[in-house]
């Protein structure tokens, strides 16, 4: 709560907040679009989404639409993604 | 095959009643049910002989009964269960607190299982309130035990049952979700034993492994998603180029007031991206004030005398209309047109904006989620600007882009993402930052006070009010139930307008109130009608009113900083001062 009292600066908060509350809780309720997580903690998990970026990444780069046999299941992932009541 | 989608009434243990019940914390189907992860787990594995047990550890101890359970009446509503406990190594006592039904429950010879905190006192360990079970049988001890989060009024045993019985019908059954290479590459776990081991895990090991999969799974998820999306923007043809010969200086030399540094390094960033093929895909940054509509408005300018249309999408009504009202004021004499399409208008006036924006007449729409229903057609649309990103998503904001061909979008946001993170959670979008508040805007206020001032708060908003000046009470969000967070806005709404201040004009607002009731509620508020306004966060989406100058943030320790940061604004325009009302009183709140 000193944090809050002592600076204007949202970005020095948002971090401060993530330090302190995890995402889970960070983006408080759902009206928020941004992803909200079953299992994942975007502050302890930053090595994974990392990682996991770099994997999609190199994914989409040989297979932008998915379209590859091997890929079935991830496009079902991400169609599923596109219909969830989470948003993303 | 299982049926995921199976509604979770007739899973076995279930029923209408505690249906219900899973249904307020998000239980729908079985798969929600098998994804409902737990927040921690007990060590309940491993045994401890009881000459091992030390002072405050928690432990599960395998030992038989000494005799009979002693009760022990301390006084009137207190009465305690004293048992002897002993193994090869010791004896402990254990104890319980007003379980009278405990008493002949513990069959001599019997080998027990005791799980539970550990104190050392005069020599002997005591066990306190222990969960325990006959040795022969496994379900509360003797393995790792998970705790569920939020579980309203079901007991931790009676939702670790029930997931029981769902992961039964599921067992191994589940199709894998993620392709084999992956699985093998990056050595996770298959769904099912992911599935089952993050719920029952045999060891920490295995719960970690579990964990890793099912982490793995939901990020990866999500970036293929983002970047999919990405490149559909991306595939799609060629972006609008908007004019060079427009400049965005002929609106900004007019304005009544100079912006800030920031707000020109967006503008060009803004104006770079518009001038080249590429669609442009930003998201605009900023705390509330810092200035992001005059940014959306000169950039509309350079899209309506390129000779393109722009929209313009607020998350409400109220907010739709302050909108209109800053475009007409900056764009005035410009010739350029704007209107305003929200669902309240009547149908003659819609058909009308309906006619005017497909031939071309309207330049600028201003609306809600009304300018996505399929009969708004654009003659030629060139710009999108979405308003609080948080109120539309990702699916909304593609429905209003398929209006025009690859018009440019951009996304206004008051909340303040580190960047790190916006990085990767928009992975598709560009992010420019507005970092800096108008020169005179004063630094909000901001005091931590304890609920032994309430009284002085209360005067200092007596004499602002006195003053002419109007005020804020936010209450808490307790859980994620409206009913619960509106009962409490009543509650203190109730106590604000008959005992603390019956001489004001005091109104609620909660997010179970019509969008109808909730926009009235703040129109009144706007035009001074309300002196003070007790609401949950509906008000954290940006509305301003000027003239109030005072924020009471109930229990301040409930709401995420950022959050607290963001609501702060609100009375931010104008402001003398503001108080964040900490209430420490978590224990005794009972609400």
């Amino acid at each position: 709560m000193k944090v809050i009292s002592e600076t204007n600066d949202g970005f020095v908060i948002s971090e401060k907040d993530l330090q302190l509350r995890g995402t889970g809780e960070f983006f408080g309720t759902k009206q928020h679009g941004i992803p909200e997580f079953k299992i994942a903690n975007l502050f302890e998990d930053v090595a994974m989404l990392k990682q996991v970026q770099g994997v999609a990444l190199e994914i989409i780069d040989k297979d932008p639409l998915l379209e590859s046999k091997e890929n079935v299941l991830l496009k079902k992932l991400v169609d599923d993604k596109f219909k969830s009541r989470i948003e993303i | 095959m299982v049926d995921l989608e199976k509604n979770i009434q007739y899973i076995k243990g279930v029923g209408p009643n505690r249906a219900t019940l899973l249904n307020k914390l998000g239980i729908f189907s079985l798969k929600d049910l098998i994804t409902y992860f737990p927040r921690e787990y007990e060590d309940r594995g491993n045994s401890k002989k009881i000459a091992e047990l030390t002072d405050g550890e928690e432990a599960l101890v395998y030992g038989y009964p000494v005799g009979r359970i002693n009760e022990v009446r301390i006084r009137k509503n207190l009465m305690i269960s004293k048992l002897i406990v002993r193994d090869e190594t010791g004896s402990m006592l254990v104890t319980w607190y007003n379980q009278g039904y405990l008493k002949n429950i513990f069959k001599p010879n019997v080998e027990y299982k005791f799980y539970g905190k550990i104190s050392r006192k005069y020599g002997r360990p005591e066990m306190n309130s222990p969960v325990y079970e006959e040795k022969s049988l496994s379900k509360n001890t003797g393995k790792i035990i998970p705790i569920y989060p939020l579980t309203y009024n079901l007991s931790q045993n009676v939702i670790r049952k029930i997931i029981e019985s769902g992961l039964e019908e599921v067992k191994e059954k589940l199709e894998e979700t993620l392709p084999e290479y992956i699985l093998k590459k990056y050595n996770l776990y298959d769904y099912n034993t992911a599935i089952h081991q993050i719920h029952f895990p045999e060891t920490f090991e295995t719960f970690r492994l579990a964990r890793k999969r099912l982490v793995f799974e939901e990020l990866f998820s999500m970036q293929l998603a983002l970047l999919s999306l990405k490149n559909k923007y991306e595939i799609k043809k060629q972006g609008i180029k908007f004019s060079k010969d427009v400049k965005m200086s002929e609106i900004i030399d007019k304005l009544p007031f100079k912006l800030t540094k920031a707000q020109l390094r967006v503008l060009e960033e803004i104006d770079k991206d518009m001038e080249s093929t590429k669609p442009m895909n930003r998201l605009l940054q900023g705390d509330v004030g810092s200035g992001k509509t005059v940014v959306a408005i000169i950039s509309a300018y350079k899209a309506v005398k390129s000779n393109y249309q722009a929209v313009i999408m607020a998350p409400t009504a109220i907010l739709a209309t302050q909108h209109l009202e800053s475009f007409n004021e900056i764009l005035k004499g410009t010739g350029i047109k704007c209107e305003l399409l929200i669902s309240g208008i009547s149908k003659k006036k819609k058909e009308d904006i309906l006619k005017r924006l497909e031939n071309g007449e309207i330049d600028i729409l201003i609306g809600t989620h009304a300018v996505l229903e399929e009969n708004v057609v654009f003659k030629n649309l060139g710009l999108v600007v979405t308003d609080e990103q948080h109120r539309f998503g990702v699916r909304q904001r593609s429905i209003i882009v398929e209006k025009g061909k690859n018009p440019n979008v951009l996304v206004m946001t008051a909340t303040p993402i580190p960047r790190t993170l916006a990085l990767i959670l928009y992975g598709d979008l560009d992010i420019s930052i507005i970092d800096e508040l108008p020169p005179n805007r004063k630094k909000i206020e901001t005091y931590a006070v304890t609920k032994n001032m309430e009284q002085r708060v209360n005067n200092f908003i007596t004499k602002n009010i006195e003053e002419g000046r109007q005020c804020y009470i936010v209450c808490p969000l307790v859980e994620e139930n409206e009913e619960i967070n509106a009962k409490s806005v009543m509650e203190i709404y109730e106590n604000y307008k008959n005992n603390v201040f019956p001489q004001f004009r005091v109104e609620y607002l909660h997010g179970k109130m019509r969008p109808k009731e909730k926009d009235e509620i703040m129109d009144r508020f706007k035009n001074g009608d309300i002196d003070i306004l007790v609401s949950t966060t509906v008000i954290e989406v940006g509305v301003n009113v000027p003239n109030s100058n005072i924020m009471v943030i109930q229990n301040a320790e409930r709401f995420g900083l950022a959050q607290i940061h963001q609501l702060r604004g609100r009375v931010g325009r104008r402001r003398i001062s503001i108080i964040l009302h900490f209430k420490i009183s978590r224990k005794f709140t009972n609400y």
